[in-house]
């Protein structure tokens, strides 16, 4: 694909989100709640979008196609566990959290231990190792939107201008306007992520699969067998069956649905995405292991795969692409820099008042932004094992 | 955390648990096939997902959650 029509994609993209973002900021008003909750008033459609697009991440088209790809539907497994245990924690401790942040006023998830041990100590440590534990995870973003503009424009955009163009859309979305930026970008982004994902998972199948499903399916038959061992399921799939409510920048959406119903919608509005979405990466992991098959990194299969699609259908599922890893990426800034001022930097000066709070949360997110690119330059790892 | 939601987080929790090993505990032939794991993960997810969305339903005005209004 051509390096100036994937830029011209890009603007044409980043435009419509900027706009959107640009008229958030109008409607934005001043303080915490406003800036990093916005003023605890999401409606349930775009609680929705946004907890999904803020959850699936570039690992999904990325990473999970990739490890499909290479070891087949156990993926699958391992993706639907973690949405179920997730959609029983959200039924569970959704509407507590909810509730305790309007009761206390409460901002960000370390603020609620501070509060429930009486201690800004421990929600001081909870702020650290946040930090320290997201940035890995923000940076898994950047590469994945890296190593897709180098290998879609055939090395015409370097990986390092990849990682710098996600990063930078992120920073504005989330430093104009806060949560009601990030909110409605991200629920755009989402509308483009599962448009694209069902549109690639009917064309390859009936366009891409040279002698129908059915000898598709014979061909990719040991991939449809459990082939991860027990140990190795329970592994992948333990840790992110608690994310709902471990995962900061997630259970701070939790503080800022407008009231139950929207609640209500988000859980059943993200469980459905979830399960959509899931599912579809899987097929396009399996029907990629046959149209594009002995890859060496099975982290370049979907742009392996979108190297066989039409060029329009490529652009729309290379935005997507960048949209889920720019969604994840947003929401884990905002979240760690609302962090920094109100868990960090108060605990450090109590005294501080709520104006230098919001200016500290704001400074921070162009810092995040760096270490985040720092990181993912040093390119560390498989994306699906980072993530 | 009342009676109702202890039920629920058990019962929850357990579906979870069921429907995320099953295809390790079917037999070969029966969990191994195409319509083995991949609808068997399937279907048991949408099925948590559907009790979890009617399980919302009953939230106000029990137990801990009497606060949601």
């Amino acid at each position: 694909m051509s390096v100036s029509l994937l830029v011209a994609a890009i603007v044409v993209w980043f435009g419509a989100g900027a706009a959107l973002s640009f008229y958030a900021r109008t409607k934005t008003g001043s303080g915490m709640s406003e800036f990093f909750l916005a003023n605890r008033g999401i409606g349930g459609v775009v609680s929705a979008l946004t907890y999904s697009a803020t959850t699936y991440s570039a690992f999904m088209m990325v990473g999970l196609v990739g490890i499909t790809y290479r070891s087949g539907v156990a993926s699958l497994g391992f993706e639907l566990a973690y949405l179920a245990a997730t959609v029983v924690l959200l039924t569970v401790f959704a509407p507590r959290y909810w509730v305790a942040g309007r009761r206390f006023n409460l901002v960000t998830p370390p603020e609620l231990l501070s509060l429930r041990y009486g201690s800004r100590t421990v929600g001081c440590i909870a702020a650290v190792l946040s930090l320290v534990m997201l940035v890995p995870y923000a940076s898994v973003q950047l590469m994945g939107v890296g190593y897709l503009v180098e290998t879609l424009s055939g090395g015409g955009i370097p990986f390092a201008a990849g990682i710098l163009l996600a990063a930078g859309i992120s920073l504005i979305y989330s430093r104009w306007a806060g949560l009601r930026s990030v909110a409605w970008t991200d629920a755009l982004q989402a509308g483009i992520m599962m448009i694209a994902c069902v549109v690639l998972a009917w064309y390859v199948p009936s366009r891409l699969l040279p002698s129908g499903v059915g000898d598709a399916v014979r061909t990719v038959a040991p991939l449809l067998e459990v082939s991860w061992p027990w140990p190795m399921f329970l592994g992948m799939t333990l840790p992110w069956a608690f994310f709902a409510v471990t995962n900061p920048q997630v259970v701070q959406r939790l503080y800022s649905p407008r009231d139950v119903t929207s609640i209500k919608r988000m859980i059943a509005g993200f469980a459905g995405f979830g399960l959509v979405y899931t599912v579809l990466c899987v097929v396009l992991g399996l029907a990629a292991a046959v149209v594009v098959p002995g890859l060496a990194n099975p982290d370049g299969a979907m742009a392996a795969l979108l190297a066989r699609v039409p060029c329009a259908l490529s652009l729309v599922v290379f935005l997507s692409i960048v949209a889920a890893a720019v969604s994840t990426l947003t929401a884990v800034m905002l979240t760690l820099s609302s962090i920094v001022a109100r868990d960090i930097a108060r605990t450090l000066n109590p005294g501080i008042g709520e104006e230098t709070e919001l200016a500290a949360g704001k400074a921070a997110i162009p810092v995040i932004a760096a270490v985040c690119c720092v990181f993912a330059s040093l390119r560390p790892g498989l994306i699906v094992v980072l993530s | 955390m009342s009676k109702k939601e202890r039920i629920w987080v058990v019962s929850g929790g357990l579906a979870v648990l069921l429907f995320a090993v099953a295809p390790y505990i079917l037999p070969r032939g029966l969990g191994h096939t195409v319509r083995g794991p991949f609808a068997v993960w399937t279907v048991g997810c949408a099925l948590v997902i559907a009790a979890g969305a009617l399980y919302t339903r009953f939230w106000n005005g029990s137990g801990r959650n009497r606060g949601v209004r």
